[in-house]
């Protein structure tokens, strides 16, 4: 998906915090936090998180003005997230894993303290599957267990805990679908 | 995508690396976001490093020093005026570098393009985070270089663009009174065929610029284009 910035899309967002940012310091130290916990919600590594969020940043750095309020600052940074997202996809997969929503994520990126529903989503999830593989997936990406640790709490060679993993990714993808 | 390159992906996300590139399959995207979604539960991975945060503040700040000339200024505005108009903590690093602009005007265009590529080392590094082996050059010599002028359909100068030929290669395009508001996907355009995503170019009022690494052969450019969210090419660049 490949999307352009424009004054549509700070109109559709409604109402933006009309204050200004005094300097680029602010606004920098203001956004960075929630912008790369953002892209971490969409690429799920700390290095794409930091890339992402740095390249969002240099993107925008020439064209925002800091007589723009905070809320069309936030508007950008959250349009040019969406089109480096999508382009980082593109290059990664040939195709878009996830996206930004502006609608949805907005109000992410304003909020002082954002709070994201991957927890109690998850646990949505999580608890639509069968035991085994409820419990490969904790170990894997709740606890941070390796292959070789979640199978032996597992009492299953690597191999099988591999093959588990996979097959429970599977039910929890269908899962998350019906979910949505 | 082979049951492989999905556990790669994983284990990449699982240890905070980056995955490798791959072709998936769509019908493989439900499980890759639903990887995601559970990886980024634990909220103690979610936030950044201070030193990440620190870092590229540096490095932001680092744009308008070293590559003053890359920051776009507003129709109507001079040099000076939009120095004067930048936020103190930052202006004040670029008053002290006033006099390399001057410098690049004997130099020609193309040297003067290699300068300003190799100025924005510092923000594209960070942005592309994968050029640890480049050294920043003032000056280049000419047949490091090719250009290209960027033409609208009906003919008319967008901007300009200038491959860098170095370890890693650069790419800078560069649009001016253009008309083009918003993002643009960057797309190098090989003689072998073969065509490269190399970024995005953020235009305001007409003006924008972008440089970035690419893991291209210079000298098997045939050509360069921006292209809107709708795919539709705005502007072409052959590179001479």
């Amino acid at each position: 998906m490949r999307t352009v910035p424009n004054e549509a899309d700070a109109v559709r967002l409604g109402p933006l915090d009309e204050s200004v940012y005094p300097d680029w310091d602010s606004a920098y130290l203001d956004n960075v936090g929630r912008l790369y916990r953002l892209m971490y919600l969409k690429v799920g590594n700390r290095a794409d998180a930091e890339d992402l969020t740095s390249e969002v940043f240099r993107a925008a750095l020439g064209p925002l003005r800091l007589t723009a309020s905070k809320g069309e600052v936030r508007a950008y940074l959250l349009a040019t997230a969406r089109t480096v997202l999508a382009a980082h996809w593109q290059r990664r997969l040939g195709l878009e894993v996830t996206h930004i929503d502006p609608d949805i994520e907005f109000d992410y990126l304003a909020s002082p303290a954002p709070e994201s529903d991957a927890g109690p989503r998850a646990e949505k999830i999580l608890a639509a599957l069968p035991g085994h593989y409820r419990r490969i997936l904790e170990l894997r990406f709740l606890e941070g267990c390796s292959v070789k640790e979640s199978a032996t709490a597992l009492a299953i060679s690597v191999s099988n805990a591999k093959v588990l993993q996979f097959r429970a990714l599977r039910m929890a993808a269908r899962v998350a679908e019906e979910l949505e | 995508m082979t049951d492989d390159q999905i556990e790669g992906f994983i284990e990449s996300m699982l240890e905070d690396r980056a995955p490798k590139e791959f072709v998936a399959t769509r019908e493989d995207t439900g499980l890759l976001r639903v990887a995601i979604e559970l990886r980024a539960v634990p909220s103690e991975c979610a936030w950044p490093d201070e030193e990440f945060v620190l870092s590229l503040h540096q490095r932001l700040a680092g744009i308008t020093d070293a590559g003053a000339e890359l920051v776009p200024f507003p129709p109507g505005m001079s040099h000076r005026h939009a120095v004067a108009g930048r936020p103190r903590a930052w202006s004040s690093h670029r008053r002290s570098k006033r006099k390399e602009p001057r410098a690049l005007a004997a130099v020609g265009k193309a040297a003067a393009a290699a300068f300003l590529v190799a100025g924005t080392f510092g923000a594209t590094q960070l942005a592309g985070g994968h050029s640890q082996g480049a050294s920043p050059q003032r000056v280049a010599a000419a047949n490091t270089v090719r250009s290209g002028e960027l033409l609208a359909a009906d003919g008319r100068q967008l901007g300009e663009t200038y491959a860098y030929r170095a370890n890693p290669s650069w790419v800078f395009m560069s649009v001016q009174n253009s008309g083009l508001v918003g993002t643009y996907i960057c797309e190098l355009h090989l003689a072998n065929g073969n065509n490269v995503m190399a970024g995005v170019l953020v235009a305001y009022n007409g003006s924008g610029d972008w440089a970035h690494t690419v893991n291209v052969d210079v000298s098997g450019l045939h050509s360069a284009t921006l292209e809107n969210s709708s795919g539709e090419v705005v502007a072409t660049a052959t590179f001479s």
